[in-house]
């Protein structure tokens, strides 16, 4: 820990405590400046400055300055016990120099005072006055600054903004047994954050402002300065039931709904991700637990070639002509479509946003595993802060931080996109069936189920999985026309450490950045094509430049800064079905259809604690699902996250959400997922540059709601003491009765935590040139020899986990962008639109 | 009107002024007439920033007995046109120079320039500047100051480029 507790000064303490003297010093000199006169002690140099002497001078500038060498000689005396009273000659200094400044512009009785051998207008005095005020106070604040960051540590946050989070975590994990002081949790998050590579975390620092200032609204001190126990209450009051209970007005509720979920996610990230707390929650990291040995020998691991990535240094010059297709991303769609092809023998050149993590680099910390594989994708929230976008941002793109969950593209769903009087999607679904049939053999998926002989299903799977089976099975849910199984997925022998969203380290999940790209590499290296496919890692493409109907170039920037211009011959956007939305609206391209009729898979997960101990941590952290009749449009998947995160979905307030995570080991966690409309939209704007916009319709609410009242049924039906919605307001439901409660608890998507890691949709696929952005081969109207392969193409949701749609969608694009890059020309292909 | 424009000075007067500067901003880009790729962001928020501060410092100076008063035309195409759009791209054609260098070629070029604003719009004008008796005195002291344009202009670029705040990029700090 980076605090300095000890009792010796730092050197930039002892800095502020000399600067502190001095200006004792100044401010006892002014005293005696002003008071010489009065009592007929007036030096001959200051008798030409008659306006000292003025008793309405003297007597306010005395009592301004005594009051600030007396403030001055207390704090000098001990900087950390007296900080409070340097913070009070900031404010006052602040305001002293605010006050100057209107006097100087609105004050009308502008007089002529004698000073040295001339006369001087007093709004001339005050400017000299405010300026020197400035010069003094700005010292002081820079001191106090530093002095602070030095006896904390901080390399983020501001004094004040740590000082707002240590006082949140104060009251927001509420124990007397807990296992670190909250100065240590708001150290944890000033560390993490400082190692964050997210452009878009000063949102935190905001949010901490806010929470810190938001009092003195109400004329109360600010939040930290508060004792715990009105701390608690203010909270409580103003950020729990103002929001629970509907007591302030919506825009007032959004914020401080925005301002206390940011904050309290804070404060359950240093708790709960430092290591002193696992074993309080019952939590045993993977590589301590009593079985780990024996996994890791029935399921050695599985080596993978690493991957040669291409970063900033070794980029020389300014531009990049690159003799083939340029594709902007490295997920799935983009991975699959360099792969494709490179087989066709063009040559590809990967531009990637996320920084390359070499598989042998993942670890068991979860924060340093978010800042390397999600960075801004884990702070994507919709202009209300009401939905969460979670996407990751690597090498390899979501493939590497997903649960490798494959559903195919249902049926009902390509039918409904190829409708000719609705969306006219025009796929050639024959084709379509065969490229995702290709995939699935591609990335190797398979029955999760398949287990070595020296465990147990159960052992292999995941403990909370076998529950809600359970559940399941009490309902007789596996007797209808439901679907009930374990999930199929690219993943091979898994070793079960329930780290799936991290990134996999043993080389089980076979993710692109493990399987595809690094195959892609190999295979041209036999065949001595080794330089005809590149990935560049850690720029970000902020702008596409055309000529007529040609792309000819794109604009990247490295986190550094540095600009580069890459040119081509075809350009591929597969950048996820934001950011591609994103870069087209910046490019100025489909302007008035990019960004429109996005839709999601909206999630809301559901907790349930039972009566033994279960460990859902260990497993494949997706382990069953089970869906509905697929025009009930919904999906419901096993779920359950290390510590850390699982905080951020544990339900509860105070208390009660410590309380839930004593009970970590004994719960179990579904999600659903619900096929949403395609209402959402996103555009550049807001503070982020990425203003989602969505608002769940009533169908899609009362979806989620339906989906997950059931889920808590089957835990309920499971044995479960409790299950426990992510509502706002705190609700356990022990029993079917009081289950049937919920709806009416939760009211609208401000009373439940939505989110999602499947947006669809932006630039969607349909004939209709009003309507879509991409015609049937992927192809952007209007242009030439641009082509969309990701997400952003979905006409509507697929309802189910998308990697698979996604790829097979890229594979049935190949053939078209390989031969516009091959000839340079647009080929019209017909295709086949029977139905499936 | 004369606090606009100054005394007895008309639009022929600052097309003229205009002019001058035209003159110099296609002498001073020849060297280098095409910004580079990576030096955009950096020239643009200099040439916001140095207006800015010259347009408010002129006045605020001159407030406090500093400077003599510029009519507020000829601080507006001074700042905005001559500081920003024209020493802008003076320090992008020489901020690998040595410093020195590029100190001459900033208070030389603004020499000339307040030359020819003091010739046609009489400004820049007093009789004596620090206890100097001459009417060179100001404006040499003036230029002396503008030739600070690159010093400080490298230490803000460093500062704000080791985050690439305002998507600034310096190679050295990067």
């Amino acid at each position: 820990m980076s605090t300095n507790n000890s009792n010796t000064l730092t050197l930039q303490e002892i800095n502020l405590k000399s600067y502190l003297r001095v200006l004792f010093f100044i401010y006892l000199g002014g005293v005696f400046l002003y008071l010489l006169p009065a009592i007929g002690l007036m030096p001959p140099f200051l008798k030409p400055y008659a306006f000292i002497s003025d008793p309405a001078f003297a007597n306010n500038s005395t009592i301004k300055m005594g009051l600030f060498a007396a403030l001055c000689f207390v704090a000098a005396g001990d900087v950390r016990r007296y900080l409070i009273a340097v913070e009070a000659i900031m404010v006052v200094m602040a305001f002293a120099v605010l006050s100057g400044i209107v006097l100087i512009l609105f004050a009308s009785n502008n007089y002529v005072i004698q000073a040295g051998g001339s006369e001087m207008k007093i709004s001339t005095l005050i400017i000299y006055s405010s300026i020197f005020d400035a010069i003094l106070n700005g010292i002081l604040i820079v001191l106090y600054q530093k002095a602070q960051k030095a006896r904390y540590g901080l390399q983020y946050f501001s004094p004040m903004q740590f000082r707002a989070l240590e006082a949140l975590a104060e009251v927001v994990i509420t124990s007397d047994k807990r296992m670190i002081s909250s100065e240590e949790v708001a150290s944890n998050v000033d560390r993490y954050l400082s190692s964050f590579t997210a452009k878009t975390k000063w949102v935190m620092k905001m949010a901490l402002m806010a929470v810190e200032l938001y009092p003195v609204l109400f004329l109360k001190p600010l939040t930290s300065y508060m004792r715990p126990d009105e701390r608690k209450a203010f909270l409580e009051r103003h950020f729990y039931q103002d929001v629970s209970l509907r007591l302030a007005p919506e825009f007032i509720r959004t914020m401080v709904q925005a301002m206390i979920r940011i904050g309290k996610q804070l404060c359950y990230m240093g708790y709960y991700n430092d290591s002193r707390v696992h074993e309080s929650v019952g939590y045993v990291p993977f590589s301590k637990r009593d079985d780990s040995a024996k996994r890791l020998l029935d399921l050695p691991y599985g080596q993978v070639k690493s991957l040669d990535v291409l970063t900033a240094k070794d980029i020389q010059g300014d531009v990049i002509d690159w003799d083939g297709v340029v594709i902007i991303g490295s997920g799935p769609g983009a991975s699959i479509m360099a792969k494709g092809l490179v087989e066709k023998g063009q040559r590809v050149l990967m531009v990637e946003r996320g920084e390359h993590t070499d598989p042998s680099q993942f670890n068991e910390d979860e924060i340093e595993m978010v800042s390397k594989l999600y960075a801004d994708g884990a702070l994507q929230q919709a202009a209300d802060f009401r939905f969460q976008v979670i996407q990751g941002s690597a090498v390899g793109g979501s493939s590497v931080v997903n649960n490798a969950v494959c559903f195919d593209t249902p049926l009902a769903v390509l039918d409904r996109w190829n409708d000719r009087n609705g969306i006219d999607a025009g796929l050639d679904l024959e084709r379509y069936v065969k490229c995702n049939k290709a995939v699935n053999k591609m990335i190797g998926v398979r029955k999760i189920d398949g287990t070595p002989d020296t465990m147990s299903k159960e052992e292999y799977m995941n403990p909370g999985g076998a529950k809600f089976k359970q559940g399941i099975t009490a309902l007789q849910l596996d007797k209808s026309s439901y679907e009930v199984d374990s999930v199929a997925a690219n993943i091979c022998n898994c070793v079960g450490c329930g780290y799936c969203n991290m990134g996999c380290r043993f080389g089980k999940k076979l993710s692109m950045l493990n399987n595809i790209l690094p195959q892609i590499q190999e295979s041209l290296k036999q065949q001595g094509r080794r330089e005809d496919f590149q990935i560049i890692a850690g720029c970000e493409v902020q702008k596409l430049r055309s000529k007529g109907k040609k792309i000819t170039s794109l604009i990247g920037q490295f986190k550094n800064g540095r600009k580069v211009e890459i040119k081509g011959k075809t350009f591929v956007v597969a950048a996820g079905a934001i950011s591609s939305s994103l870069l087209l609206q910046r490019s100025g391209i489909a302007q008035g259809r990019a960004g429109k009729h996005i839709s999601f898979n909206v999630g809301s997960p559901i907790s349930a604690v039972f009566p033994e101990v279960i460990n859902s941590y260990k497993g494949l952290q997706i382990s069953h699902y089970l869906q509905l009749n697929p025009t009930r449009g919904y999906i419901m998947e096993t779920w359950f996250n290390p510590p850390m995160f699982q905080s951020t979905v544990m339900p509860g307030w105070w208390e009660e959400h410590y309380k839930n995570m004593q009970r970590y080991n004994r719960m179990a966690c579904t999600g659903v997922l619900v096929g949403s409309e395609s209402n959402a939209e996103v555009r550049v704007g807001g503070l982020t540059k990425r203003d989602i916009r969505y608002k769940p319709t009533k169908r899609d609410f009362d979806t989620v709601l339906e989906g997950v009242e059931l889920a808590g049924l089957i835990y309920l039906k499971a044995g479960a003491e409790c299950v426990m919605p992510n509502t706002f307001k705190y609700h356990e439901y022990a029993d079917e009765n009081a289950l049937k409660q919920m709806k009416h608890d939760i009211k609208d998507s401000s009373d439940i935590t939505l989110g999602t890691g499947h947006p669809q949709g932006g630039n969607i696929l349909s004939r209709d040139k009003k309507t879509g952005v991409v015609d049937e081969q992927l192809r952007v109207y209007g242009y030439d020899n641009l082509f969309i392969s990701d997400a952003s193409v979905f006409p509507t949701s697929v309802g189910v986990n998308p990697q698979i749609t996604v790829m097979a969608l890229a594979d049935y694009a190949v053939p078209f962008v390989a031969d516009n890059a091959g000839t340079g020309r647009v080929t019209l292909i017909k295709t086949e639109m029977n139905k499936v | 009107m004369n606090e606009i424009f100054g005394v007895d000075n008309n639009w022929p007067d600052y097309l003229l002024v205009l002019f001058i500067y035209a003159l110099m901003y296609l002498l001073i880009r020849s060297p280098r007439p095409k910004l580079e790729l990576n030096y955009k962001a950096n020239y643009i928020f200099l040439v916001g920033l140095w207006a800015f501060l010259m347009f408010t410092g002129n006045y605020l100076f001159y407030r406090l007995g500093v400077m003599s008063f510029l009519p507020w035309a000829n601080n507006f195409v001074h700042s905005f046109l001559w500081v920003g759009i024209c020493l802008g791209w003076l320090y992008y054609c020489t901020h690998e120079r040595p410093m020195w260098e590029q100190f001459i070629f900033f208070a030389f070029t603004s020499f000339i320039v307040k030359m020819a604003e003091n010739m046609l719009l009489g400004t820049w004008n007093l009789d004596s500047y620090f206890g100097i008796n001459s009417k060179y005195a100001y404006i040499i002291a003036m230029s002396i100051v503008d030739g600070f344009y690159p010093i400080i202009s490298l230490w803000i670029l460093n500062a704000l480029g080791k985050k690439s705040t305002f998507g600034i990029y310096v190679p050295q700090v990067a």
